[in-house]
């Protein structure tokens, strides 16, 4: 196969990058190398060749791993760092991996895997492109400790509805999981009559006096341009809202604070303005990327980083000052997001107004670093806002279309991370 | 009709391109055989088939449609005799027109177009 | 009409629909870098790395779903746009000039409906499956619209025949005529080729929409189709609208190419520089506002042959 080889060292890696909660300031890192690689980053796990997993371990994030890994193709490589990990040496042994791959190399072992809770902290990989019936017995492994994992945990809430927690409907869901995954790998299906073992959508009443199926779809917590730790289930007609449930996954590590008020940024020079403004940058490019206005978001991302790194030059003032009037001046972008998840103004500030109101405002921020006001930026309780933006969310999004809802959730943007200690429901495994 | 021999000509070009591209694959992937796998649903386990009975909020536009597609059929032969016909062609072609267009009005005003 | 295509430009046809389609694709890699910072000096390349990567993937199977839709819905998208052309005058000399060419373009380019629909619900996945809809009701509001911009400018030339109508535009340009319609067939570019402010059917919203099951090969042929369908639908914008291969000093044949470059390069721009249209926002607009002004420019188009 001299062809596959020489192909696969021309290969530029498409990373899918993954944030736990306490991840932010690894992911801000990643984002910033993989930009000047021009290694663009893919929408999906299953257009990625890179899974790149930015943060601390989680025990129920870990089983979502290991779903999405197995569901990328060969080709294939795994990623992971943490705060104190070589960013650039981690990428690059993962392209160096992936440009090297043959078949039969050696298998990542499943990170949730219950024998080793916490895998070796250091970036570790796993190249792989190896035929797949090789690798069964690894993954039944892993499906095997993904059902008692969350059989075990009393909180998660069930695929069917939120606020029904029964063991045994829970276990009756995670049996099929456990089914799907394993007639992945070698297509028997144990005598289901449905194909992998899956029964078909329910019905159920809806508005319009039709009684169609409803699908249950989940948005997160692995899921492109999405706040890190947030899960959503939704259960859908159509592509409408009927029912939301909004649940966290994982934990950030008690002992680090919130990546955007931790006391000198990780060790960098910045102003209050210039860290509110990289902030609200973060968030913003994640709303552009939902919007459908990548290249808008890109830039957005490219003056966090420039921000971070070198503070509110001039250079970097003038470019952002264009950046900021064509995002605002765009009438498209305020078309689709006006009357958009209204919040009423009993909310935290941030929160307040539609969608457009709430996208303006992180302009505004951004603005005032660009100006350099001198006005101290109102300190806003993040813990505070994102708490109520979970709150809000179920109301907000019933009835919604799925473009609605991810707008909506990216201009709440809740910041998990800084979730007071006790709102951080979902322990640790 | 042997205008249409260069169509399947054509045709025979695009399917040979597209399965070469097929073969070529098939000769330098990395494994034949293919991933078995759940479709992608944000790393929580898939608990039903997607393909469902989907409920189209916007099928009146459905409706409305096919009204003006069936209407496309008469407007193509007709421009081809508007010169020969003169202004009588052109007044019936938007009076009928006209009829449709107050008909999509009528669809606007009863919220046919807006469906969440 | 001049003389039949020869054969070897037959082969040709498709083989120029594929370069100018990578110089598609290159000029986004590159404005994609622009927006990024990323060095640009890296992206012309990106289009063939991506090829290479996607065609050394592992395919992909996924329990329950309708395999047979879902690859033939992915290799249609290339082979509808590479019939499209079929009616597109290169010197003078169509594959085929056919009587009904207009009728042609548009029954090739509505077989994308049928592919990004089958794409999308054949991988029996819900991003798929909505994202399948999403284009369903996009095309129903554009294609209205679309089909109105292809017959004001047959009816400018009295005739169907895309070589007439680009003979037709010896004085004046169609798109200087008919702006209106010449607008909204860019407009229809984009959405066919469900590009640009026209992509919620594969956007990132949804983690790929239609394509976000397909992997390897598939997802190569299902990308390429689209850079193709999008050269295709530049192409005929040149006979259409903006006079064929009339030009100074260069053959003919150059014309039609750096006239397709062209409007090839600014639909590509354009789609990097507007958000993605909400499908239930922009359904609206085509049929109350898009449709009644296609109609008016049809009337208007109307009268000025009968006058003149």
């Amino acid at each position: 196969m001299d062809v596959t080889a020489w192909l696969l060292r021309r290969i530029r890696p498409r990373p899918f990058v993954v944030t736990a909660l306490g991840g932010t300031g690894v992911r801000l890192a990643v984002e910033d190398e993989l930009r000047r690689r021009a290694w663009q980053p893919a929408p999906t796990p299953v257009a990625a060749d890179m899974l790149v997993v930015c943060g601390p371990y989680d025990t129920e994030l870990a089983q979502a791993l290991d779903r999405v890994w197995e569901q990328m193709p060969r080709p294939r490589v795994r990623v992971l760092l943490d705060a104190q990990d070589d960013v650039a040496r981690s990428l690059n042994e993962g392209g160096a991996a992936l440009a090297s791959s043959t078949e039969g190399s050696s298998q990542a072992p499943p990170l949730a895997d219950s024998a080793h809770p916490a895998p070796d902290p250091s970036s570790s990989h796993g190249g792989d492109s190896g035929r797949s019936h090789e690798d069964s017995g690894a993954a039944d492994a892993s499906a095997h400790s993904e059902e008692h994992g969350t059989h075990d945990r009393s909180e998660g809430a069930s695929s069917e509805t939120a606020d029904d927690e029964g063991g045994g409907d829970q276990h009756a869901d995670h049996e099929h999981g456990g089914h799907g995954d394993h007639s992945g790998h070698d297509m028997h299906g144990g005598g289901m009559e449905m194909p992998g073992g899956l029964p078909m959508a329910e019905r159920a009443a809806d508005r319009d006096g039709l009684t169609l199926d409803r699908l249950h779809v989940e948005l997160g917590p692995v899921l492109a341009d999405w706040p890190a730790g947030l899960r959503l289930s939704l259960a859908l007609q159509g592509d409408v809202v009927q029912d939301a449930a909004v649940s966290v996954v994982g934990a950030a590590p008690t002992d680090t604070a919130r990546f955007w008020t931790a006391p000198g940024l990780g060790g960098r020079e910045l102003g209050g303005p210039s860290v509110e403004a990289a902030a609200a940058l973060d968030s913003l490019q994640r709303l552009l990327a939902v919007a459908g206005w990548p290249d808008a978001g890109a830039t957005g991302r490219r003056l966090r980083d420039d921000l971070l790194r070198h503070g509110a030059r001039e250079a970097w003032r003038a470019r952002c000052r264009r950046w900021i009037r064509r995002v605002r001046r765009s009438r498209l972008l305020r078309w689709s997001t006006d009357g958009l998840g209204f919040v009423a103004p009993d909310a935290p500030e941030v929160l307040r107004g539609d969608v457009t109101a709430r996208w303006k405002r992180r302009l505004d921020t951004i603005e005032a670093a660009v100006a350099q006001e001198s006005a101290a930026p109102r300190p806003t309780d993040a813990g505070a806002a994102a708490q109520s933006a979970l709150d809000l969310l179920p109301s907000l999004l019933n009835g919604q279309e799925l473009a609605a809802v991810r707008l909506i959730v990216a201009s709440l943007d809740p910041d998990l991370e800084a979730l007071p200690a006790d709102g951080a429901e979902v322990g640790h495994g | 009709m042997d205008a249409f021999g260069p169509a399947l000509l054509l045709l025979g070009v695009a399917a040979v391109g597209v399965a070469l591209v097929y073969g070529a694959s098939a000769v330098v992937r990395v494994t034949r055989q293919p991933l078995a796998s759940p479709p992608f649903m944000s790393g929580m386990p898939v608990t039903e088939h997607a393909a469902s009975r989907f409920h189209v909020r916007w099928y009146a536009v459905t409706m409305l449609f096919l009204a003006f597609d069936m209407e496309m059929v008469f407007m193509y032969p007709w421009v081809l005799v508007v010169a020969e016909k003169g202004t009588t062609a052109v007044v019936e072609m938007f009076l009928f027109l006209a009829v449709l267009v107050s008909a999509v009005i009528y669809a606007w005003r009863e919220g046919a177009f807006r469906w969440t | 009409m001049g003389d039949p295509m020869p054969l070897w430009g037959m082969l040709l046809l498709p083989i120029g629909l594929l370069l100018l389609g990578y110089g598609g694709a290159a000029w986004s890699a590159i404005l994609t870098a622009r927006a990024a910072g990323s060095p640009v000096s890296l992206a012309a390349a990106t289009p063939a790395r991506e090829t290479a990567r996607l065609l050394v993937e592992q395919r992909r199977t996924i329990p329950g779903a309708d395999t047979l839709l879902w690859r033939l819905g992915g290799a249609t998208v290339p082979v509808a746009a590479v019939l499209a052309v079929l009616v597109l005058p290169v010197a003078d000399r169509a594959a085929a000039d056919l009587s009904i060419g207009v009728v042609w373009f548009n029954a090739m380019e509505v077989l994308i409906w049928v592919a990004v629909w089958t794409v999308g619900w054949g991988a029996n996945s819900a991003w798929g499956l909505v994202g399948a809809y999403r284009f369903l009701i996009q095309g129903l509001a554009y294609a209205l619209p679309h089909m109105f911009a292809l017959t004001t400018a047959a009816l400018g030339a009295g005739s169907l025949r895309v070589s007439d109508i680009a003979q037709a535009q010896e004085n004046l340009w169609f798109a200087a005529l008919m702006p209106v319609a010449f607008g909204v067939y860019l407009l229809s570019a984009m959405a066919m080729a469900y590009w640009g402010p026209f992509d919620p059917a594969v956007a990132r919203d949804l983690a790929g929409g239609a394509a976000a099951e397909l992997t390897g090969v598939d997802r190569l042929v299902f990308r390429s189709g689209r850079y193709l369908m999008l050269t295709a639908a530049a192409a005929m914008a040149v006979p259409l609208f903006l006079g064929g291969g009339a030009g100074p000093l260069l053959p003919g044949w150059a014309w039609t190419v750096l006239k397709t470059a062209a409007v090839l390069a600014l639909l590509v721009w354009l789609g990097h520089r507007l958000p993605t249209v909400r499908v239930d926002r922009f359904t609206e607009i085509g049929w109350v506002v898009l449709i009644p002004a296609t109609l008016l420019q049809a009337l208007v188009v109307a009268i000025v042959v009968l006058v003149v």
